[in-house]
């Protein structure tokens, strides 16, 4: 029988500026504000969850991180040496310009640089990865820290996503937001946000004194099909692993996505017919954010200001901009 | 495994990379793809475009990146050694690759700055500048590739993008192994690609100081282990591996070509340019792996290592191994693809995996080339300049990551 894998610790990342005095000037510039952010939620999620004696190599890390963009400043020098008469000139690039930009960008821009960083300064030495860049992949980085848990690989796992908030990601962000949406996305939505959890099993949690906040009942991905049927396909999986019908639900949060939304909302009415259904709301309603840091804000929400109830059923929805498909299935517990 | 594919600098598909890599062949030359002058390193591992073979646009009007063109090329071949074709149910069908965006051209960056100030720069007038390809939105983001694939290939099951940097593709192969164990997927197609030979890209490097800046000619800069080494060379390719649940492959009838045993990661915690000097990040995803593989470091008779060629990382792996096999360590063959391949990043622990199998399937270990006065600090066996004939039926293949990433997969031959 698997262990019960629980969440005893959730912070969220608003965007705001982080203060890590102990980070070197250096690694601060490296880490910008995403690596801050990541390094704040994964400092502050293992404090609430009391994991200082918990050995670096017992803690995993799973981490969604968006590409970490370059600074303009950091290149500008570079751009503007290498211009004759207004132009750039490719070869005086080539030959001197490249030379003007920082040292430190080519750090800067690795994600997994960035993480492991933050990961280095929270003592974290354990199994891990980074994930990128959709928002569905948070459910990915759950499902990992689970089942590192699960499996006795690590006593406590982290699963951490914040989003980028360079100028850069905003024009990504929001020409990767259907027309429609154009509006309201990139300018609304927080950027340089996200949420952290630590995962541990019920007896390793409860054996230490830690109150769980929920317990990660199941989950599953898809890539999504043509006619829609990854969407139920994913939200069907997710509830068999977790051994829960869908009129259990008390609360199923939306994609935040309008095609993958539509679908689910069409899915959920098949699968429940005429019976009261549980609460639909979109992920936007509660945390709107960019992405991937926005379903971790939606899921840290939940946990911090909402508090489950031993007898609340969640069910996530996340989707990514090529099609993934993620659900997760939240449950409360005693 | 039931089916394995890449495209490097030494062929279009694995078996002529094996057979190339066998005969100490080199991959590495001068690049051709772009005006070098100005820059301290100008050799790299260029994949021959005549071997690509992916549509250049996907869905309308947005062509794909470099490594995803790699990635769909290395994909065919692997597709067609498994038999996808045969797998009805692709819901059940995973895509999980370890990739990076691709780097923006300096034309591309150029046009930014001339849009507007921090003030006023906003994508709606971006699009409108002339000559700027908001495909590099597309083509930057790590997911497109994976994505693209899973498209190419009707897979609708799990769909995941990793970028640990050069322990991506080793990652991809533990987390896809991972998946079938758990029961999401009965079939993970599961890999890395890159291609960073470009001009941003080889700056960036250039900048880091981790690229060879010395060598007599572009086919010996790559020396792992020799004490002449001073930095890695730049490759690009992809590797992509079908891993399948034994039951299912059996079902079918699929061919198996090996199995993988096991999986361990784990993060140096140290300094972000070094590895840790005494190599205990390694060695415990080494030893992670073999746990979770249950088999002894006795049993383990041969090493694809990550070996880049620089100076900390090769002692740095060379301690770790030590660590893990003891007294065993100096009589346990070590290959190093890279000395032959050149660095493919994202898709190296793919590639070298898959050539670790190869070289089981054949009997033969893969040499490390440019051999040519070891470094004492390194005094392991790694079979130096020439392939050798050797039964082995169980290894295991190193990767780690520019940060302190690493990962370990433990592969073997099955009995019939």
């Amino acid at each position: 029988m698997p262990e019960k894998v629980v969440i005893s610790s959730a912070v969220r990342h608003t965007g705001g500026p982080i203060s890590c005095s102990d980070v070197s000037r250096r690694d601060r510039q490296i880490m910008a504000s995403t690596g801050l952010g990541l390094l704040h939620g994964l400092r502050l999620a293992g404090s609430h969850a009391n994991i200082e004696a918990i050995p670096g190599s017992r803690r995993a890390a799973f981490a969604v991180l968006d590409m970490v963009d370059p600074e303009i400043d950091d290149l500008a020098p570079a751009v503007l040496s290498s211009r004759v008469d207004g132009r750039l000139e490719q070869g005086a690039f080539y030959e001197r310009g490249w030379r003007e930009i920082h040292p430190l960008w080519p750090l800067a821009v690795l994600n997994n640089v960035v993480f492991s960083l933050a990961c280095s300064y929270a003592g974290i030495e354990g199994e891990n990865a980074v994930f990128s860049p959709g928002p569905e992949t948070f459910v990915n980085a759950i499902a990992e820290a689970a089942g590192a848990i699960s499996s006795g690989r690590a006593n406590a796992a982290f699963a951490s996503a914040v989003s980028p908030s360079s100028e850069l990601s905003l024009m990504r962000s929001k020409l990767r937001v259907p027309p429609h949406r154009a509006a309201t996305a990139g300018s609304n939505r927080k950027r340089g946000c996200g949420g952290t959890l630590v995962l541990e099993s019920e007896e390793h949690a409860r054996h230490r004194g830690q109150k769980p906040l929920a317990t990660v009942a199941g989950w599953a991905f898809a890539q999504q099909g043509q006619d829609g049927s990854g969407v139920r396909g994913v939200m069907n999986t997710a509830l068999r692993r977790a051994g829960i019908p869908v009129h259990d639900l008390n609360l199923i949060v939306l994609a935040g996505d309008p095609g993958a939304d539509n679908t689910t909302t069409e899915s959920i009415e098949e699968l429940i017919g005429s019976a009261k259904g549980p609460t639909l709301c979109s992920a936007d309603s509660i945390a709107p954010a960019t992405p991937p840091g926005n379903i971790a804000l939606v899921i840290t929400e939940l946990m911090e200001r909402f508090r489950l109830n031993p007898q609340s059923q969640i069910l996530v929805n996340a989707s990514g901009a090529a099609g993934q498909l993620a659900c997760l299935v939240l449950g409360g517990v005693q | 495994m039931t089916g394995y594919g890449m495209i490097t600098a030494l062929g279009e598909n694995a078996e002529t990379t094996f057979n190339r890599a066998a005969q100490s062949k080199s991959g590495v030359a001068e690049i051709q793809s772009f005006d070098t002058r100005g820059l301290t390193c100008r050799i790299g591992g260029e994949v021959d475009d005549s071997w690509i073979n992916a549509p250049l646009a996907h869905g309308g009007n947005v062509s794909p990146s470099r490594g995803s063109m790699l990635m769909q090329t290395a994909a065919r071949e692997a597709e067609s050694m498994a038999r996808l074709d045969q797998v009805r149910n692709r819901d059940r069908v995973g895509t999980i690759l370890g990739s990076h965006g691709q780097n923006p051209a300096v034309e591309q960056l150029a046009l930014l700055h001339h849009h507007g100030d921090s003030e006023t720069r906003e994508s709606d007038g971006l699009s409108h500048v002339p000559g700027y390809d908001l495909g590099q939105f597309f083509r930057r983001r790590p997911d497109v590739a994976t994505g693209d694939l899973a498209r190419q290939l009707g897979n609708r099951g799990p769909c995941l993008s990793i970028v640990s940097a050069c322990s991506a593709g080793a990652q991809a192969i533990g987390e896809g192994v991972r998946l079938i164990r758990e029961g999401h997927s009965d079939v993970v197609v599961a890999g890395g690609c890159d291609s960073t030979i470009n001009f941003v890209g080889m700056v960036g490097f250039t900048l880091l100081r981790v690229l060879a800046e010395r060598w007599s000619t572009p086919e010996a800069a790559s020396r792992p282990f020799d004490r002449k080494r001073c930095g890695f060379v730049m490759s690009e390719g992809a590797g992509v591996v079908v891993l399948e649940e034994y039951e299912h492959a059996m079902a079918r009838r699929a061919d198996v070509r090996g199995e993988i045993f096991g999986y361990g990661a784990s993060a140096d915690a140290h300094r972000i340019t070094d590895a840790r000097p005494d190599g205990q990040g390694a060695a415990l995803a080494m030893r992670t792996c073999l746990e979770d593989a249950a088999v002894e470091a006795a049993a383990i008779e041969a090493i694809s290592a990550h070996a880049t060629s620089t100076v900390q990382g090769d002692i740095a792996e060379c301690r770790a191994i030590e660590q893990v096999f003891g007294s065993r360590a100096p009589s346990i063959p070590i290959s190093a693809p890279k000395s032959m391949l050149g660095h493919t990043i994202a898709a190296a622990g793919a590639i070298e995996l898959i050539l670790a199998l190869m070289g089981m399937e054949r009997s033969i270990l893969l040499p490390t080339i440019n051999q040519q006065s070891r470094d004492k600090r390194c005094a392991l066996d790694t079979v130096p300049n020439e392939a050798r004939h050797q039964v082995h039926r169980l290894a295991i293949s190193n990767s780690f990551g520019f940060g302190g990433q690493n990962a370990c997969l433990c592969i073997g031959l099955i009995d019939a």
